[in-house]
Parts: C-alpha cells; structure tokens; sequence
C-alpha cells in the first residue's frame, strides 16, 4: 500500500478523487469503526460516523477553512470522536467512560458548532441518501432546477419535447424523493414541523 | 451504505399538499390564496411539515459539490466492501487472459494499422496504473513530499493525461533521476498519442538498467514500435524479451512473435 502524505489527502479530497477517498477508508475507517463499536455503536453507526466526518472535512477544505495543526489521521479521528460523543449524549447513551483508541486534538470552535447539530447532519445523510437512490434522469432534472436552469434549457438539456414537461417532471422527481422519505421511519423524526 | 426503509414501514404514508407547496414555492398564488396559505401554515401542522421537508431538500439539493462528494463516498465504501469480501488476489501479476488479450490486440494492431494503442481495452491506462501503481515499486514515486509529484499523479488517476504529463515533464527538468516519474510520463504520452515521446521515455528507463521498470519499460518500447508500425524494431524488442525467461512480459513477446511469424 503506498502512502499519500496529508497534503495530497488534502488535494485529493477537494477532487474528490477516488483514489483517495478509497485510501482514506482503507487506511482509517478501521480505527473509527472501532473506536465507534468499542463505544456503545455498531458498525452501521461506524459508517455513517466515518461519512459524516469526512463530509464535515470536505466542506471546510472546499471553503478554504481547513486548518490543520495536527495530521490528518488526528483531525478525522478528532471530529469522528466529536459527532460520537454528541450522538451518544443526544440518544442518553453516553458510556461513563469513553475509551479513546488515539490521541485527539480539541477543535476549533467554529468545527464544534458545527459538529453540535448532529440531528442535522443526520438528516442531511438520510436526505442525500434517498435523493441518490432515484434514477438517474430525476437527480439530474432536479439538480438543473436548482441552478435556477431556464426551464426550455433544462428540457433541451434532458431531450424532453417540451418546457411543460420537464417541470412536471421536476414535480414528479421531488414527489417520489419526499415519499421515500416520509416512509423511511429512520426519517419519521425530522418531519415534525418545529 | 443506502439502505432501503420504504418497505419497512408498516402503511405506505402519503403526501398531501405537494401541489400547493409547488404553486406557493413557485411564486404563482394569488393574494387570496398567499393569505389563505398563510394562515393555513399557523394551524394544519402537516403542512408545515411538508413545506419544512420541500424546504430542507431544496436546501441540499443547492450544495451539490456535497451532493456529488456523498455519492463518491456511497460508492467508494460500497467498491471497498466488496472487494473485501471477496478472495484475495494477487495484485501484482496480471491475469493470464489480459495477458494473451493484449497480445493478440498488439497484433491487430499492427493488421489493421488504426487501432490505437490507448484503445486496447484490457491495457488502458488505468488498469496498468492498478496492476502497478498500487504495488511497492510506487512509493518512491509517492514519498518524496514533491507538491508537483502529487498533483501530477492525481492528474494520471483522473485521467488526465496531457496535464499529467506536463507536471512530469517539470519534475524531470529540474531532477531527471526519478524513473518512476519517466516510465508514467511513458505511459501518460502513449494515452496522448505522442507516441515518439513514449519511445524517448521507455528507452531511458531501458538504458539506465538499474531500476525497477526495465522490464515494463521493455514490453512497451515494443508496444510503441508496432504502433509506429516500426516492425523489424519491435520485432528486435519482442525477440529480446522472449530470450530472457526471467523477463515477466517473456511469454507474451513469444506469443506476438508467432502471430508475426518472426519466431
């Protein structure tokens, strides 16, 4: 296995390139999968930790906000650590002793605040998750008419014959999208309206 | 990674306002009925609900570089759970059917003249790239902390040769020793067509000796030459590798060999 120095994780992530993102799970998910699984989780729990973590990560290096003063195997097992603790203080679940695996550094404010609204990571997840499970055509209308794409270039864009129909079908995508979550009880909790 | 609820709910709940939500995100109520929804919005919870939820999704639908980052993610852990689960393989040595594959291509090649030598379905870039850069002989390549050398290999994994081979053709001006870099730049030229440069390239890592690609290098300087249509060239190549048993291309220059009938 060759090894990326964190300069190059760091590139490729806001390339989001395959490779490193591979690299990444290969090298480090074992440890937060532990690290979750030794502390009350499981390895469901693990993975979306893992994802949430380096969601949180990619938006800073995509902002320009990424500072990192310890290695980036730190930096993620540090925020990977921070959402698991606040999962487990939210669900009541919290260990009376929390075992760390590796050493951690303390973040920066403005990460902790947003690692603070765990509920919203997690709904963001499920949301995300559910919008990829739809067909490829749907993801792709929707996408359109969020770049505020005028509604004849969206039609030409997907070969539809005409601009009435690309908005029904926008209204349709985001119908079947809003029910597969509304029947996701892991989603129940989040659409309450307060 | 995804994992599908629907059917795990017990009844198949529905939604019940989504046309009044298009209507009212789309800007096309009238006064009456804005004021109508308003007020609406304060009492009948469930509608709230779903505007809350179209809201939310136009929301994260809006930040697609994470839309698009959480979709490599699914797919990459989904990639490496899979091949986690199924039997090790030995990485560093080819199959054989890509080995005989890419011989008869390398003759077809030189039957018809326009196949080119980056169509070659079993020998494209990337897959070279996989049978080798994931082996030892890379780190050297990935260790030296070099800016340019990262950004470079990025560019070669991402596809993009021509980038890529400028960023190596830069590293080798100012330190012409990496052999590493010399035999992807090799490759990256055979992607791009320059064809020449590949030869310059492969010929280098050959006449140095001393390094882990002699080998590689060797089986391609023959590749490249019956692109170039160079036949009595490759066939010196191809007749050199094969006389070298130890040579781990040996077997397939043996084989071009005989479709050439130059055995």
């Amino acid at each position: 296995m060759i090894h990326y120095s964190d300069e190059a994780i760091i590139e490729g992530l806001r390339l989001r390139s395959d490779y490193i993102i591979k690299y990444i799970y290969q090298e480090l998910f074992p440890t937060i999968k532990y690290l979750v699984v030794k502390n009350s989780g499981n390895d469901e729990d693990a993975e979306d930790v893992f994802q949430d973590s380096l969601i949180v990560i990619f938006k800073k290096i995509r902002d320009n906000e990424l500072e990192l003063t310890c290695s980036f195997r730190t930096y993620l097992y540090s925020v990977s650590r921070n959402i698991w603790l606040q999962k487990l203080a939210r669900s009541r679940q919290f260990a009376r002793e929390f075992s760390d695996i590796e050493n951690f550094v303390d973040l920066p404010d403005k990460v902790m605040d947003q690692l603070s609204d765990n509920e919203e990571m997690e709904k963001y997840r499920l949301y995300q998750e559910h919008f990829l499970t739809l067909g490829e055509d749907c993801q792709k209308v929707l996408l359109l008419f969020m770049k505020k794409m005028p509604l004849r270039d969206i039609a030409t864009e997907m070969g539809y014959k005409t601009e009435k129909y690309a908005k029904t079908r926008k209204y349709l995508c985001k119908e079947e999208l809003k029910k597969r979550i509304i029947n996701d009880p892991k989603c129940h909790k989040f659409l309450s309206d307060d | 990674m995804i994992r599908s609820a629907i059917n795990s709910c017990p009844m198949t709940r529905k939604l019940k306002y989504s046309q009044l939500i298009e209507r009212f995100i789309a800007g096309e109520m009238n006064e009456d009925e804005l004021r109508w929804f308003g007020k609406e919005l304060q009492t009948n919870a469930e509608l709230s609900a779903e505007l809350k939820l179209d809201k939310d999704l136009d929301n994260i639908l809006l930040d697609e570089d994470v839309v698009e980052f959480r979709r490599k993610l699914i797919s990459v852990f989904n990639e490496s759970k899979q091949q986690d689960a199924s039997p090790k393989i030995v990485r560093m040595q080819p199959r054989r059917w890509q080995l005989a594959a890419a011989a008869a291509i390398a003759v077809l090649v030189i039957a018809g003249g326009a196949i080119l030598l980056t169509q070659q379905r079993s020998y494209t870039a990337e897959k070279l790239f996989s049978m080798y850069y994931d082996s030892n002989r890379t780190i050297e390549l990935t260790r030296s902390g070099n800016a340019n050398i990262v950004e470079a290999i990025l560019k070669f994994q991402q596809k993009d040769y021509q980038g890529a081979s400028l960023l190596f053709a830069e590293i080798l001006d100012k330190d012409s020793s990496n052999i590493a870099v010399w035999f992807y730049n090799g490759i990256s030229y055979i992607e791009t067509n320059r064809i020449e440069d590949a030869v310059k390239a492969f010929k280098y890592i050959v006449e140095d000796k001393n390094n882990l690609y002699v080998e590689h290098a060797e089986w391609y300087l023959g590749l490249c030459y019956l692109k170039n249509e160079q036949i009595d060239f490759a066939v010196e190549q191809f007749r050199k590798i094969a006389a070298d048993q130890k040579n781990y291309h040996h077997k397939e220059a043996d084989k071009i060999l005989e479709k050439l009938g130059r055995k």
